[in-house]
């Protein structure tokens, strides 16, 4: 299955693989009419990368603007898939952005941190202003 | 013709003006009656951000907004798309018929929203909603994270954490209501402070 390339649109993010940094970055808004369906083929890509057992670190950078509840939902099940991949060994960093003016952002993404113990989960504050 | 007999033979209907004016002495600025979509959501957002009443606002309340915004329309949409009779075209999971409206009063933004249900599931409904109103933030907060681990099917277009997402992002309970348009159909209405 081929690395996912998909280029960013208002209401669905970028999504892009890089081979040689093993990091996956999901950058932009999320809030399509079906978010399974958009997210299903990435997860079943990720599924497969982290099964060929590579060498390194994989990193996944999460950068998200507006995003639906059922985004979310994908969310969890992905960083559930990475805690799970880390349990067996995995070395695996999340990187969590949000916007320093946005109160919610950081509490979003310590929620999603929660429980998440096999995995380095960082929470990375941007300065917009 | 004189103006008052032009008035006294035409069956009286509000002009456009009048609603303008009734709506902004409810504090209303940003009202769509009509056809729901994907796409209209999409203009909505970026309409919002050019609203001169949201310049008040804080970052937090504008994201609280827009995300408010999104579960609604995205639950019309959902809700909205079994009574066909009512929405068009059933083929077309995405449309919905609904109101959507955000204004300003008493300190706070609201964003109500309304759509025509199924009898059958206004229970649900009310049930799902009364459930979180009866609940702190905390609990609310709590609440949902189980939901986000509990809920792992994919099928269907929600996860049915909107209603939790909503309350969530809200300063005051969830104002709801149902008014009975016939015997399949209600009219759900829905109130979101921020």
């Amino acid at each position: 299955m081929d690395a996912p390339n998909i280029s960013a649109t208002e209401d669905t993010p970028l999504v892009k693989f890089d081979s040689e940094d093993r990091s996956l970055t999901i950058r932009g808004n999320s809030f399509p009419e079906n978010t399974f369906v958009f997210y299903k083929p990435i997860i079943s890509w990720l599924e497969d990368y982290l099964a060929s057992d590579l060498p390194g670190v994989f990193v996944l950078n999460m950068d998200i603007g507006y995003y639906n509840s059922s985004s979310s939902k994908v969310y969890m099940n992905i960083f559930n898939l990475l805690n799970n991949k880390g349990t067996e060994g995995c070395a695996i960093v999340v990187n969590w952005y949000c916007d320093s003016e946005d109160e919610d952002a950081r509490e979003d993404g310590e929620e999603f941190r929660m429980g998440m113990e096999s995995i380095t989960f960082n929470i990375v504050s941007k300065d917009l202003s | 013709m004189r103006i008052p007999e032009m008035k006294k033979m035409m069956p009286y209907h509000k002009s456009a003006y009048e609603f303008h004016e009734e709506l902004k002495s409810q504090g209303v600025f940003f009202f769509f009656n009509g056809t729901l979509s994907q796409n209209l959501l999409k203009d909505i957002i970026r309409n919002i951000h050019c609203r001169k009443e949201l310049e008040i606002a804080t970052k937090t309340q504008l994201n609280r907004i827009i995300s408010i915004v999104i579960e609604l329309l995205q639950n019309v949409t959902f809700y909205s798309s079994e009574p066909a009779k009512y929405c068009g075209n059933k083929n077309f999971s995405d449309i919905g018929d609904g109101i959507l409206m955000i204004g300003r009063r008493d300190d706070a933004f609201f964003i109500s929203c309304g759509n025509p249900v199924e009898r059958s599931k206004v229970d649900i409904i009310r049930s799902k909603v009364e459930r979180l109103s009866s609940m702190d933030r905390n609990e609310i907060v709590q609440f949902y994270r189980g939901q986000l681990n509990e809920v792992r099917d994919e099928e269907g277009m929600g996860a049915g954490l909107g209603f939790i997402e909503i309350a969530k992002k809200s300063s005051r309970p969830l104002n709801i209501t149902f008014d009975r348009v016939d015997e399949d159909c209600s009219y759900f209405s829905i109130t979101s402070y921020v």
